[in-house]
């Protein structure tokens, strides 16, 4: 999910300004903070 | 001289100008996005609808979420997840798969939607069916605060789903919301029951005895 919504923000010029991902759970969390740093999106 | 006055108003009533400016414009925004919603769902285009028809009271209906303060801001449209679905046949016996929609991350989560948002909500979507595993559909929020919903499905019958199928799902929800220039999105990342507090996909399977579908486990 996070894959295809960076892919889609750096591929093409969008009008989305803000992607809010409501994560439920801390290690739902951690995953996507995880994959998040991993693709590069947060220092 | 008029915009002086304005601000010196919002400066008597201890307002900041600029958001209260802000704050106009964002509901006008709001408003003329619920329309536009409304509008798609009947099948026409703001193109087609004649001024005095728009402007007649009580013909399109203000938005909910108008009513609410500019300083709150929500996500525009929330994305909402289920199995894949076909027509809704009126009338008659209802298919198991067809008489309402079932939400892959639970079935609460549809019952709120629908009490919340209104059944209309649910209507819509269905009118818009069949819908495949990986495409998505557009409709009103009702009386949500999110001004569109975007039903997602993201899996079939068999409640199954995967990494691939999520991912061709969020894209067909990325280009859908770029079609309809939507500049911001909610999108779930459910674990089943605890998203949905007494009912979901883990606590239907943990009853029947099986593990949570494929693809559910924490994969971003």
């Amino acid at each position: 999910m996070l894959n295809a919504v960076v892919a889609h923000l750096k591929g093409s010029p969008t009008g989305l300004k803000r992607v809010i991902f409501v994560l439920y759970q801390d290690d739902a969390y951690k995953a996507f903070t995880d994959t998040l740093k991993r693709l590069g999106g947060v220092q | 001289m008029r915009s002086f006055s304005l601000v010196n108003v919002a400066r008597l009533a201890k307002l900041d100008a600029e958001d209260v400016l802000n704050g106009a414009i964002e509901k006008f925004r709001r408003r003329f996005s619920g329309m536009e919603a409304e509008l798609v769902a009947r099948g026409t285009s703001v193109s087609a609808v004649t001024p005095a028809s728009s402007s007649r009271p009580g013909r399109l209906r203000k938005p909910a979420s108008a009513a609410r303060s500019s300083h709150e801001t929500p996500a525009r449209t929330l994305v909402h997840r289920h199995r894949a679905w076909r027509h809704h046949r009126l009338g008659g016996r209802r298919h198991r798969q067809c008489g309402e929609l079932d939400a892959g991350d639970g079935h609460r989560c549809r019952g709120a939607i629908k009490r919340k948002g209104g059944a209309i909500i649910e209507e819509e979507a269905i009118r818009q069916g069949p819908v495949e595993v990986g495409e998505a559909v557009l409709t009103t929020g009702g009386n949500l605060p999110a001004i569109h919903i975007i039903h997602a499905a993201v899996m079939g019958p068999d409640l199954k789903t995967d990494a691939e199928k999520i991912a061709a799902t969020t894209r067909a929800v990325l280009a859908l919301a770029a079609k309809h220039r939507i500049t911001s999105l909610a999108l779930p990342r459910s674990n089943g029951r605890r998203a949905c507090p007494g009912g979901g996909v883990r606590e239907r399977h943990a009853q029947r005895g099986r593990g949570p579908p494929e693809g559910e486990s924490n994969r971003a």
